[in-house]
């Protein structure tokens, strides 16, 4: 058994969180999800259950997915990480978040991070989701205000949004 | 015209009057205005509870009771005390022994340690918090924590509990030493004749044993701080929390705290992650323990957050968890005569203070939408090892109104009438609005019966060639799946009065004698009124002081709405900051679906006012009469100067600037008398109203009176709504899907049909989980069995049917605004109306709904007994 | 819920996972992190050292060969899912990975991840079992297979000893030729955050599906959460097969499934739910299976 009263083993780590190279000497027990929010201040990362079933911890950690409360912060050593809020541009909201406003997708906003990160996911694999292409791939998320009704809706028009603007800058 | 007709007319006519007298023009309320919450929400610039981190704060975690029942004989804290992180470990002993106070129970002569006293009375009771440097280490040294427990026989069943010797708190409440910790009786009428007379009497058992509840994703958290040495006007405590109503219900905390009001800030975040109710009784323990650990530790911030397991499992969570025994007499012809509803409803370890009203408010529904004159309504509040129950959205109306419909399907059955026949010959008719139920609440407005057709017609094409075409529901019973249908309306009470919310503090015989309108005055009835407050500001924005707390609702979107269209600007010259519980006025905050309405009463009554007073001060300034101003949209205008002389050049100015603007006006305000001051007094200010809309029901004195002297629940809100859910049923598993849910929602005149839909969505997703699969199952030795979302089966995207949803809008009668209240939608209708459909669907195998949540073994369960499907042809 | 300090290692090779094993006591594996961390950070788990697999990419990988097909134990559910070879040769197993959770679940998730916590509801056992796997488990003396019928040996429980560590499946191929062979894998569960209640794997494969009412040449049937171990039900597959799948046959199926289920109660499902629920799921089980190896 450690002794945890005094001498915990820890480790020094470096992360790039939404662009910004963070290194911190941590405790190999702390999650990730705590990591973000404590040492990152990246609090948009929101603790819904710690343990893996709602999804408001949603993040991505080289380009997939993760619950970064499944995660401890060392595994995620040397990865870029990104949250919800680098999706924002500069000061205006990112094409997604700007769906979930428009259609009223978020009331208490708690799980809002979570699905925005899943809605990013979803559509970069799949830029024209069907209805049931958007259920399948917003289903690790939970949300308990809306109904999901306003969500499906903000991610059908997030696909939109972004579709006009890869257009228009020509991308494909 | 009947006089009722004519009172109503009147009063319909009053409220669209004031709308078109209103100068300015209706510009914002009625649409769908974009919230203003949302950008701060989705740029991570709102604070949740969760997200501050004072530097200096240490963190809690609670040592918590493993068993359901059973004595402490020992709590060693040693060990604890040596961690070198270790920063406190509190018992109830070290509570107590610094002078701070039990927690409020709902029941008069009960009391609730925040911490363990001697026992522990269910699975997850906090026994003592360790305070330390981080959470981590703080979960380390609560596990250093030893305690001794000689274990006790569990309770866990109502029925066996209220007759049990074995009493969990025999010194407490007034049947000590009984586990039935309240009960009364009402008669209303004279059920008892009534069913002696009757052609049939129906009587049949009902659970709504699920404890399905709120789960907002924000658990409920607190960071208290301790001023060791507060300057003269600083609070002792301050307290940052996710509290629900904070205004009013922060006397749990200060009263635990053992403080004057003024020594205790509660402040709470401009949304909160979700609530739903709950967050009203779930997180004022943690106010408290945090605040005193931090004096404890000598005024460091101490935060605690309470995690999913912890919630789940003794968080004071869950909600509802009744038995029903209930009759209804009825004639041959389908008229139902009488009702008589008793039920035990398990509340756990505590009856937690207000959460006990939840038996209470259904007595203002306690006809449902029917017109039925005698009643009995019974209630006992039971005290179990079950963890202590908190409010939820609907308020214990939801499982009263699923009772009502499968007794109304019974008495279908036995008469062989048509389900929806038999109900449109028992709705209330329009014409008999305002109706004064049984309970003497009154429902204001509604034509019941057209609503339900209404919402029939919107389903007629699906039977031919659609969902319940004869044929494709004759295909799928063949195939095993039993496709049904059926309407259903049901009330969605709002807007209840204060008064009777302490009736459970009053000894019983007082509640019959005094509680009379021969002994008690009306003047005696309490009553909280809606307060609102506004100043402009130098650069004209207007800043509304809410006292209501949002969690997720869009107060400073409906708040901005209101006050734009009265004053003629737009939401974005609204200023809504977050207020603490000691910066505004109390209000009753976000329960009974209150806010909307309210505020928008309160608004109307404060555009008023203070258009009037801007209205004097520009007279003033043009040294004319008020009767030749108008407030216009964002300022004052000059109609007229007849009959002025401007008595010098300066005057003469003055004049010719015919209109002034708000921050004209606000500076005009400030200059006057005491010169250029900015600094007032807000008293003085014209361009500063503060402004009361008083309680619905008091307003109404000449329909609530009676129901108020005696202390009743008065609910002068009634929205409601028709639904036909389509549902499908497979035999063999036992699953319900939901195909579709077609619905008609009246909630009153809307202010914002966008958040209104919201509200619609989110709370029928709610009503959804509460029919068909949240449960906070129990062992029989009282271990919980929901700690985790794998088993707390909280709906998924995965569960939304289709719905189409009508919005209907039959103005309040009673309220300024004409809005009523639509927050506990969905929860309200939906359980009882899939409910309804599902009986439909297994008429054929003779199977009814007697339990919720309609989970598959159960709906599996209820067809073996019956004798089973014939097996589904093979294909 | 937090988790006790450990010690973590992240090894990028099996030869150097064996020998961190070896060094420490109390060492716990850690794949997809999607089982063990919830263990850990309720301290029902409290290891002293945690070694990650992540960094071992050698144990990512779909291996499709003559007659078999093998995975490694790092592949994760997504890649199960998406993989041509695996939905080509036994669909069934990409089936019951896309029907794990949800998208970001399946991200890091693993096979191997999956066999080792051996979950009586788990999708994987269940459908390895059914195509009759083989594990391969690695110790520092080598590597050694085991037959699935054989790995899972009681709740939770499985043939890895101390220091051993799940390596890979390999599943024969050969049983199941393309263009008449049928799967199906049925789970009973309302959300998909959760476990099932119950779930089927059903494999018919046919003589000639070109033909009237072809024959039933060999059947699978395993059932999850319907004992403390992937259930098998040998005498069931027997009872269909030489048969053209008839309701008889069906029938007297469903009889021995029920008879060999041995569910725990649990809440919203009680043992006698879950056994009648057996019954019918080897009817659907099989019963899909069979339309599927006649539809193609």
């Amino acid at each position: 058994m450690i002794d945890n009263t005094s001498d915990r083993p820890t480790q020094e780590i470096t992360l790039t969180v939404n662009g910004n190279e963070i290194t911190e000497e941590v405790e190999p027990r702390h999650k990730l999800s705590d990591f973000l929010r404590y040492r990152a201040d990246e609090t948009d990362v929101r603790v819904g259950c710690e343990h893996g079933a709602c999804g408001a911890c949603t993040v991505e950690v080289d380009g997939k997915n993760v619950k970064s409360c499944m995660l401890f912060a060392v595994q995620a050593d040397g990865s870029e990480v990104l949250t919800s809020k680098a999706l924002n541009d500069d000061d205006e909201l990112g094409p997604i978040q700007e769906a979930f406003h428009e259609n009223h997708a978020l009331q208490c906003g708690f799980c809002t991070s979570g699905f925005i990160m899943a809605t990013k996911e979803l559509l970069e694999e799949n830029p024209d989701p069907d209805r049931e292409e958007i259920v399948e791939g917003l289903s690790d998320n939970i949300c308990r205000c809306t109904g999901y009704v306003n969500i499906i809706k903000a991610v059908e028009d997030a696909a939109d949004r972004i579709d006009t603007v890869s257009q228009a800058t020509g991308d494909d | 015209m009947s006089q009722a007709e004519e009172s109503k007319a009147e009063r319909v006519k009053e409220v669209e009057d004031h709308i078109s007298n209103q100068p300015t023009p209706q510009n914002y309320v009625g649409s769908e205005v974009r919230r203003k919450e949302d950008e701060k929400i989705l740029k991570d610039h709102r604070e949740y509870v969760q997200d501050r981190n004072p530097p200096d704060a240490l963190h809690a975690a609670y040592v918590r009771s493993p068993h359901a029942h059973a004595e402490i004989t020992d709590i060693d804290t040693s060990a604890a005390e040596e961690h070198d992180e270790c920063k406190l470990v509190m018992t109830v002993d070290d509570y107590r022994d610094a002078g701070y106070a039990p927690m409020l129970c709902g029941i008069q002569e009960w009391a609730e340690w925040p911490l363990a006293d001697g026992k522990v009375t269910y699975v997850g009771q906090c026994v003592a918090m360790v305070v330390a440097t981080d959470r981590y280490v703080a979960e380390d040294i609560a596990d250093l924590v030893e305690v001794e427990y000689e274990r006790l026989d569990p309770l866990v069943d109502v029925m066996e509990a209220r007759d049990s010797d074995n009493v969990l708190y025999p010194e407490m409440g007034p049947n000590a030493p009984s586990n039935v910790a309240f009960d009364e009786t009402f008669e209303l009428g004279d059920p008892d004749g009534v069913f002696e007379e009757a052609d049939h009497v129906i009587e049949k058992e009902f659970d709504w044993e699920s404890r399905a509840s709120g789960v907002p994703l924000e658990t409920p958290s607190a960071l208290g701080t301790c001023n060791m040495n507060p300057e003269d006007g600083e609070e002792k405590f301050h307290v940052w929390s996710n509290q629900q109503l904070h205004t009013w219900a922060d006397v749990a905390i200060y009263a635990a705290l053992d403080q004057p009001r003024e020594e205790v800030r509660v402040e709470v975040p401009l949304t909160a992650g979700g609530s739903y109710g709950t967050k009203h009784a779930t997180v004022y323990r943690h106010a408290v323990l945090t605040a005193v650990a931090s004096e404890m530790v000598g005024g460091n911030p101490v935060k605690y957050v309470e995690d999913r397991i912890e919630d789940l499992q003794g968080g004071d969570s869950a909600s509802t968890d009744r038995h029903y025994k209930a009759k209804i007499a009825f004639n041959d012809d389908g008229e139902i005569l009488a009702n008589d509803f008793w039920l035990a409803d398990n509340f756990g370890a505590f009856p937690r203070f207000i959460c006990t009203n939840q038996v209470l408010k259904p007595l203002a529904i306690v006809n449902g939408p029917y017109d039925v004159e005698h009643a009995r309504y019974e209630y006992e509040i039971v005290c179990t090892n079950k963890m202590p129950q908190t409010s939820y959205r609907g308020f214990g109306t939801p499982a009263h109104s699923w009772v009502w419909e499968m007794l109304m399907d019974e008495a279908a059955d036995v008469l062989d009438m048509d389900p929806t026949e038999i109900r449109l010959k028992n709705y209330i008719d329009e014409e008999d609005m305002p109706y004064k139920t049984p309970s003497a609440n009154v429902y204001g407005e509604g034509d019941y019966a057209k609503t339900v057709r209404k919402v029939w017609d919107l389903v007629e094409d699906e039977k031919d060639g659609g969902l319940l075409d004869p044929d494709r529901v004759e295909e799928l019973r063949e195939e095993g799946i039993y496709r049904g249908s059926g309407s259903a309306l049901v009330l969605e009470p709002g807007l209840g009065c204060y008064d009777y919310h302490t009736r459970q503090f009053i000894p019983r015989d007082e509640l019959a004698t005094y509680y009379t309108p021969e002994n008690r005055d009306f003047s005696d009835v309490v009553t909280m009124a809606e307060p609102l407050e506004a100043y402009i500001r130098t650069d004209g924005k207007v800043v509304v002081k809410i006292s209501s707390d949002d969690q997720g609702q869009g107060h400073q979107t409906i708040a901005s709405q209101m006050l734009a269209d009265e004053l003629g600007i737009t939401p974005d010259d609204v200023v809504v900051p977050q207020q603490d519980n000691l910066d505004v006025a109390s209000d009753v905050g976000s329960a009974s679906s209150r806010m909307a309405t309210v505020m928008s009463s309160a608004a109307i009554g404060l555009g008023e006012k203070l258009r009037g007073q801007l209205e004097e001060l520009a007279a003033d300034h043009w040294g004319i009469d008020t009767e030749q101003v108008e407030f216009d949209e964002g300022g004052v205008k000059q109609l007229s100067t007849e009959g002025v002389e401007p008595v010098d050049k300066r005057h003469a100015e003055r004049l010719e600037q015919e209109f002034l603007t708000l921050t004209e006006l606000v500076h005009i305000d400030k200059m006057m008398e005491t010169g250029d001051s900015h600094f007032k007094p807000q008293a003085e200010l014209k361009t500063y109203a503060y402004y009361e809309y008083p309680d619905v029901a008091y307003e109404n004195r000449e329909y609530f009176e009676e129901a108020m002297i005696r202390k009743r629940p008065t609910y002068p809100s009634i929205s409601f709504a028709a639904n036909v859910p389509i549902v499908d049923v497979d035999v063999e598993t036992g699953e319900i899907e939901i195909q579709k849910i077609y619905s008609v929602r009246d909630s009153g005149r809307i202010i914002n049909p966008m958040i209104v839909e919201g509200q619609h969505h989110g709370g029928i997703m709610q009503g959804i989980g509460a029919a068909l699969q949240e449960e906070f199952g129990y062992s029989e030795d009282g271990q919980p069995q929901s700690t985790t979302f794998f088993d707390m089966m909280l709906p998924s995207i995965e569960n939304l049917p289709e719905l189409e949803i009508e919005k209907q809008e039959t103005w309040s009668v009673f309220s300024k605004s004409g809005a009523k209240g639509v927050g506990e939608t969905g929860i309200m209708d939906i359980p009882a109306s899939l409910a309804h459909s599902v009986n439909d669907a297994l008429k054929p195998l003779d199977v009814t709904v007697e339990e919720m949540p309609m989970t598959p073994n159960r709906v599996r369960s209820w067809i073996r007994d019956a004798g089973d499907a014939p097996a589904p042809a093979d294909d | 819920m937090k988790s006790e300090p450990f010690v973590y290692h992240s090894p990028s090779s099996v030869e150097e996972v064996v020998s961190l094993m070896n060094e420490h006591d109390h060492a716990e594996l850690v794949a997809g992190n999607q089982s063990l961390a919830i263990q850990m950070n309720n301290r029902l788990a409290t290891p002293d050292h945690l070694i990650d697999l992540n960094g071992v990419d050698e144990l990512a990988y779909v291996d499709e060969r003559d007659g078999e097909i093998e995975i490694g134990a790092m592949t994760t559910h997504k890649t199960i899912a998406n993989s041509d070879a695996i939905d080509r040769t036994v669909p069934i197993l990409a089936e019951a990975a896309q029907q794990i959770a949800g998208p970001s679940v399946r991200n890091v998730g693993t096979l191997g991840g999956g066999i080792g916590e051996a979950d009586p509801a788990g999708n994987y056992p269940t459908v390895l079992t059914a195509l009759d796997a083989t594990i391969t488990i690695t110790s520092e003396s080598g590597d050694r297979d085991v037959g699935v019928d054989e790995f899972f040996i009681a709740y939770m429980m499985t043939e890895v000893g101390e220091n051993e560590m799940i390596t890979g499946a390999t599943v024969p191929t050969d049983p199941f030729p393309i263009g008449r062979t049928g799967m199906s894998f049925l789970e009973l569960k309302r959300v998909p955050h959760t476990w099932p209640k119950l779930s089927a794997a059903g494999i018919v494969r046919v003589d000639d599906p070109t033909r009237d009412d072809p024959t039933v040449e060999e059947a699978r049937l395993t059932f999850a959460n319907a004992s403390d171990t992937p259930l098998r039900v040998e005498a069931a597959e027997s009872a269909v097969e030489g048969t053209s799948l008839t309701d008889d046959a069906l029938e007297e199926a469903a009889e021995i499934a029920m008879d060999s289920a041995d569910p725990a109660d649990e809440m919203q499902a009680e043992a006698e739910y879950k056994e009648e629920q057996v019954g019918i799921f080897t009817k659907r089980a099989l019963r899909e299976a069979y339309d599927r190896a006649l539809d193609q």
